[in-house]
């Protein structure tokens, strides 16, 4: 079996998601009127294709019963790429509506601070991966289902007070920073812990029932044996999640710099520059 | 003699490695000659000039940090591809049907005990190849870290306690190739060297088939006296194959080099190294068991004579 | 042009500093404790130089028996220790207490008291590691100690003790020193001096100190491990005894990696300032810099195992790692374009400084370069621990680092004493330095890459091998003598040199804005500040077509909402946090990977922890009431629920005391298993951690019966009260790991 017949069998075509994702899209043609700006509605799209590739494509297929590392993969997508997009895709003015209703904005002030939103974030990912919690997840569909949904919700918590289109919902930019890295330490240290713990974390990965013959493909072709498997997941959430924290990190310095720290100067009591200057400096002679 | 080298490779990893080196070395090359160049350039063109007005404030334009970002990723994407096709190529072969290695090399302070596990063979110090054939090799360790490397044959490894790895040697040339320790593992570690020697398949099942023979027993009367000298000693209290607290002994004559690659084997330094083995390889745990000359001259009569 | 100074009329006060032996001794003047991590450093320099003539003189041929191994291996041993802990780390420390408070525009550093210590555990440490020397033998195992030949049975003098003992004493002062500066940058920055607008050094000594944070205590929670292994015979990184020795190689590197960029990022910010001094120009792409300094630090964190590639960690690992490490490459070449680019179309003077800092853009090419090959897995799985390693090495630590630190030496020079360091001696010292380091150090990436191995006292005599070690060797003396004229010159300078002024090289950063050398409260008057050089913008008040922030009025700093203590008290809990998430993670390993030996779920009883845990959260509890109660004036009760919070915190500890006595008299010990060496090393760190919150409980609970803390808020309590709530937040970690998880299946 060639890997693209592997992936063809492993493709769910499920079609509530996909028409899940595409009323995600509508919604947001519908709301958004002329003119488009493309910025945000491209993030928004991507944000929505994301969405469809993580849970419509094999990585579903192959993550649901297969692969560790497939699965650490959709979740990395779910946890790290959608959310980001989708928020970044919001306009200010739909916030503001939004924020208008007193009880949006009641809950919206009480988890945008970093301390609730970090610990829910960061909290639901790790709670998802201790073994008892991910393998009920893997043997039942309705909390797998539930899984990737607080996956979503928790991470758009998370990444909330980073990116929110208005100023006064972001985190100051240090601030900003610190909250990223140590959520990128917390992420790394998990990925670690996958990365050496011993394989069979999760024994539903260790002989999967193989309805389609995949199995020799898999463990001979692609060589993901179930202890390379638990490794590449641990490495997925270890290293190219760092790098999604890092690239946050940067785009976060980015704007800083673009913005000349706005929030932290303010209108002060010195006197204008040429005035002030001519009393510490001598023309030479 | 042909310098050990990874720039001349005798295995097809070696030679992947090789082509891989040199692109990263060319690249490298490429990188500091333009930024040497820039700086040798702007300090000879630019320098101040009495009376010069202040040059343009320019703070930078974003479209050339971006071209460099660019070009600095299009450098690594360079090396990255041909980097993962190379350890695709040099990754042990995997398998259900595992045979188990064709030699287990076991790193002790300081020598290398190797095993032929499928010929029952025990020797130390000397890898033997058959020419082209890949062997499956397995690196253990009996007390530190320490690290094989035959830069010639190919990648190195480190021999870690309680983590026993797998790599795969070979040698498409005839040959001698040396080698070291090059994880420090203590006093002896400059010392600790071994060599691979690769020969055609018919001379390796020689060499197999001999290295399975007892050695004969010994005929001169020097030799008789050495090999109750050699009891009396109890000198295989360390160098019992059971034991390999030292080297097993039982073809010590057939070797090329003593004490792990420290000089050739002759009868010669043979009995330098019995009358004082501190001399020639400071630190290891050899004894000196302040013997005779008389007392070396039979003992040496005895090893010769196992071969 | 015009010509900076500081206006004649503002009197200055007279200087008061004593200047005996003991007024340095006891000082707490951030530049004078500065200045004595620089002297102190240079004594350490050489020391190591004097160690490392010696490893060359011993090389100069094959089969050399002037240095026996033992020897041989104690001299690469404390070089490479020295040269990293007591030199070039401490000795960018030391730059940075003496410049970073002038800097900002600050009247001293955050802590001055702390910044004392910091350098007095600094001498200690050091001096811990050369009574090694007296005690029975230095350390011989290399920087990097790796276990078991660290562990007992291989390593059994004292000199691995006095090693791990010295190293956690620098390390305390190293990371009390990244708390202080971290602090004094965030804190106590002059009107105007946005985060956005620090010159580069200290922009790279804050995300410095960060790294410092995040990498020291991973060294310190090793340290102790190693030092738990050896002295109470555990067996954590001892295979022999079910450890694991891959494990060290994780926690070194973990720590070890950071620590490359730890010493190299405070020079990068020393050319960055030096380069566009002496070109004219403003640095190119600030933003890029500065952005590219944080990705560094942060890539640095994670991509420790490409120093493991030779270990067999499989292909899956060493693919990720070779990525992630590559990465690095990118912006470290951003930074090394954006300085030659700051070069061009300058108006470039040649000083001795100058010059350092061009050879440091050569050097550290060759150095990243070379270090880029080492990302190509199967190129690294040749020129591993060879001495390709040792000039890949050098060229980034010496080409790189120390030649920026030398360039800082005659950039800074001047304003620390007042005087230039003399520039014809200056030139001396850059060529010979230059052509002695490259004899040095080129010729052993042939050697490395014709197989000479890393850390061997001698070699067979094979073709080269002898006759490219001359060469090297000589290059060294070279070198060596380089460094002689640099002392001579700083030695005759103090004396003789031409009197500085205040800014003799015509800089922008505030530091130049006050007299050489500062008087002891640094400034009379900050100028005032509107971009990233405040003394350019002053000499061009006229400057049009500025970006945006010149045509606003000045604007000031907000300050920041916290108190200094309370920030650096958060910023030390970071740091211990850090600490014990090391702890952490061998347990965790060790009780996935169990050995033979009694386990959690056989031996521990979480009811009774569970009661012990319920005084610790109550504990936190009544702390925070307490403190409600002061912050609305009822004194009396805010000492009797401090007093509740001591007897809580007191009945854990009482508890925490029972359950090891159990342990131990069942004969579950540090020695036993695993799972005994991990439990206790966790569990005792925190009771200690605790036991050191009672303490400082009690100090507030006796001073608020001496009459203090009669304000509404005081520093002092919210500090200690965050530290014992983090102390809480950690045993609540711990209780889930230890206790729930080994009785969850």
């Amino acid at each position: 079996m060639t890997t693209w017949h592997a992936l063809a069998l492993t493709w769910p075509w499920e079609p509530s998601t996909a028409a899940g994702c595409a009323a995600l899209a509508g919604v947001y043609l519908g709301l958004a009127g002329r003119p488009l700006g493309w910025r945000r509605t491209l993030s928004f799209m991507a944000g929505a294709s994301v969405l469809l590739l993580a849970l419509d494509s094999p990585l579903d297929g192959l993550g649901d019963r297969y692969l560790f590392s497939a699965h650490m993969a959709q979740h990395m997508l779910l946890v790290l790429i959608v959310p980001p997009l989708l928020i970044l895709g919001i306009r200010p003015a739909w916030a503001r509506a939004a924020l208008a209703i007193p009880a949006v904005r009641r809950i919206e002030r009480a988890l945008r601070r970093p301390a609730p939103a970090w610990i829910i974030g960061t909290g639901t990912l790790c709670a998802w991966h201790v073994p008892a919690l991910y393998n009920r997840a893997l043997a039942s569909d309705l909390v797998h289902i539930g899984q990737h949904l607080s996956f979503l919700v928790a991470s758009t918590i998370f990444w909330w007070p980073v990116c929110a289109p208005l100023a006064e919902a972001r985190t100051p930019a240090l601030g900003t920073v610190l909250y990223l890295l140590a959520a990128s330490l917390a992420s790394s240290g998990l990925g670690i812990v996958l990365t050496f713990a011993p394989p069979g974390l999760y024994p539903a990965y260790l002989h999967p029932h193989d309805p389609l013959g995949l199995l020799p493909t898999i463990r001979g072709g692609w060589g993901l044996t179930p202890a390379v498997d638990e490794q590449v997941g641990g490495l997925l959430m270890w290293v190219p999640g760092g790098l999604v924290y890092l690239c946050a990190i940067l785009a976060t310095l980015g704007r800083w710099y673009r913005e000349g720290d706005e929030q932290e100067l303010r209108a002060g009591d010195a006197a204008p520059p040429g005035r002030e200057a001519r009393r510490y400096v001598t023309p030479m002679a | 003699m042909q310098v050990s080298s990874p720039f001349n490779p005798v295995s097809p990893q070696g030679l992947a490695t090789k082509s891989l080196l040199e692109l990263v070395l060319w690249l490298g090359a490429g990188v500091f000659v333009i930024v040497a160049g820039l700086v040798l350039v702007a300090a000879i063109r630019f320098r101040a000039r009495p009376g010069a007005p202040e040059p343009p404030q320019v703070e930078g334009r974003h479209q050339w940090e971006y071209v460099w970002i660019a070009g600095a990723v299009a450098v690594l994407i360079a090396i990255f591809i041909p980097t993962v096709a190379m350890m695709r190529a040099a990754a042990p072969p995997g398998g259900s049907e595992d045979p188990g290695p064709d030699i287990i090399i076991i790193g002790h302070q300081w020598w290398w005990e190797i095993r032929y596990p499928h010929g029952g063979i025990l020797t130390a110090n000397e890898v033997h190849l058959p020419v082209g054939r890949p062997m499956v090799t397995r690196l253990e360790s009996a007390d530190v870290i320490h690290d094989f490397w035959v830069p010639q044959v190919g990648r190195k490894e480190d021999l870690t306690p309680g983590y026993p790895t797998t790599v795969v040697l070979q040698a498409d040339r005839p040959g001698t190739y040396l080698g070291a320790c090059v994880e420090f593992c203590g006093a002896g570690h400059a010392w600790m060297r071994i060599s691979v020697i690769a020969e055609s398949s018919q001379a390796f099942d020689a060499w197999l088939a001999s290295e399975r023979q007892p050695p004969p027993p010994p005929a001169t009367p020097e030799a008789v006296a050495g090999e109750k000298l050699y009891a009396s000693l109890s000198c295989d209290h360390c160098h019992a194959s059971t034991v390999a607290v030292g080297p097993d002994l039982t073809h010590i004559a057939a070797r090329q080099t003593l004490a792990a690659g420290r000089i050739a084997n002759t009868p010669d330094t043979l009995g330098r190294w019995l009358a004082d083995p501190q001399a020639l390889k400071p630190g290891v745990l050899m004894p000196d068991f302040r013997l005779t000359p008389d007392q070396i001259r039979d003992l040496v009569a005895y090893l010769e004579t196992r071969r | 042009m015009s010509e900076l100074s500081l206006p004649r009329d503002i009197p200055r006060p007279a200087e008061t500093r004593d200047t005996g032996l003991f007024a340095w001794i006891a000082s707490l003047d951030h530049k004078q404790i500065g200045i004595m991590y620089l002297i102190a450093t240079l004594v350490f320099f050489l020391a190591g130089g004097v160690q490392a003539l010696l490893m060359r003189t011993q090389l100069i041929r094959p089969e050399n028996t002037l240095i026996g191994p033992g020897t041989f291996d104690e001299l690469f041993t404390m070089h490479g220790t020295t040269m990293i802990f007591l030199v070039v780390m401490p000795m960018l420390i030391g730059f940075a207490t003496y410049l970073v408070p002038l800097q900002v525009g600050a009247r001293d550093i955050a802590f001055p008291r702390m910044n004392a210590m910091s350098f007095w555990f600094l001498v200690f440490g050091g001096l811990l590691l050369y009574y090694s020397y007296l005690a029975g033998g230095a350390p011989d195992v290399g920087w990097f100690s790796y276990a078991p030949l660290s562990e007992r049975p291989y390593s059994m003098t004292t000199g691995v003790d006095y090693w791990a003992l010295g190293l956690l004493s620098t390390g305390i002062g190293t990371i009390t020193a990244g708390i202080n500066l971290m602090v004094t940058i965030l804190a106590l920055r002059a009107p105007g001096l946005a985060l956005t607008r620090l010159p580069l050094f200290t922009w790279m000594v804050l995300v410095n100190s960060v790294l410092i944070l995040l990498a020291l205590p991973v060294l310190n929670a090793s340290l102790v491990e190693l030092l738990i292994d050896r002295l109470l015979n555990a067996h954590v990184f001892a295979p022999q005894g079910g450890g694991s020795a891959v494990l060290w190689q994780h926690y070194f590197w973990a720590f070890g990696h950071p620590e490359v960029y730890i010493m190299v990022l405070p020079a990068f910010g020393m050319i960055s300032e030096i380069i566009p001094v002496f070109s004219s120009k403003p640095i190119y792409g600030y933003e890029f810099v500065a952005a590219s300094t944080a990705a560094i630090a942060f890539l640095s964190l994670v991509v420790w195992a490409h120093h493991m590639f030779a270990v067999g960690l499989g292909f899956a690992s060493d693919v990720f790692f070779a990525i992630s490490s590559m990465l690095i490459a990118v912006p470290t070449g951003i930074k090394i374009l954006n300085w030659t680019a700051t070069l061009w179309r300058g108006s470039i003077r040649l000083t001795t400084a100058m010059l350092f800092c061009l050879a440091f853009l050569a050097m550290f090419t060759i150095g990243g370069i070379s270090g880029v090959s080492f990302t190509a897995v199967p190129v690294d799985w040749q020129v591993e621990d060879t001495y390709y390693v040792v000039a890949h090495m050098h060229y980034v630590l010496f080409g790189g680092t120390a030649f920026g630190m030398f360039g800082a030496f005659y950039y800074w020079f001047p304003k620390m004493t007042g005087r230039l360091l003399d520039e014809t001696l200056g030139k001396w010292h850059f060529w010979l330095a230059l052509v002695g380091f490259n004899l040095t150090f080129m010729i052993q990436h042939v050697l490395g890459l014709m197989g000479i191995p890393r850390r061997v006292f001698t070699y067979p005599n094979l073709p080269y091998w002898g006759s490219f070690n001359v060469v090297s060797t000589i290059g060294s003396y070279i070198l060596a003598l380089s460094v002689l004229v640099f002392i001579w010159n700083m030695l005759r300078s103090l004396r003789r040199g031409a009197p500085a002024g205040d800014n003799p090289w015509g800089a922008w950063s505030l530091e130049w804005a006050t007299s050489s050398p500062p008087p002891e409260h640094n400034f009379d008057r900050v100028p005032p500040i509107w971009g990233r050089r405040p003394l350019w913008d002053l000499a061009h008040p006229a400057a049009s077509g500025r970006p945006p922030w010149w045509r606003e009025l000045a604007r000031r700093t907000r300050r920041p909402a916290m108190p200094p203590a309370q920030m650096g008290m958060l910023i030390f809990i970071g740091s211990e946090a850090t600490f014990f998430l090391v702890l952490i993670i061998s347990y965790a390993y060790y009780h996935l990977n169990p050995s033979p030996g009694p386990t959690a779920s056989q031996v521990l009883h979480p009811a009774a922890a569970g009661l012990n845990t319920a005084f610790l959260i109550a504990s936190s509890v009544t702390l925070w009431w307490g403190m409600r109660e002061q912050h609305r004036g009822r004194r009396t009760s805010f000492i009797a629920w401090l007093g509740v919070t001591i007897v809580l915190g007191a009945l854990f500890l009482f508890g925490q005391g029972r359950e090891w006595l159990g342990l131990l008299t069942s004969n579950v010990t540090v020695a036993r298993d695993l799972f005994g060496a991990t439990f206790f090393t966790l569990t005792g760190f925190h009771g200690l951690h605790v036991f050191l919150g009672l303490l400082l409980l009690g100090m507030l609970f006796v001073l608020a019966l001496l009459g203090q803390f009669r304000g509404r808020t005081s520093v002092g309590v919210e500090s200690v009260s965050l530290y014992w709530h983090f102390v809480d937040a950690v045993w609540i970690v711990l209780y889930t790991l230890i206790y729930v998880w080994a009785f969850i299946k």
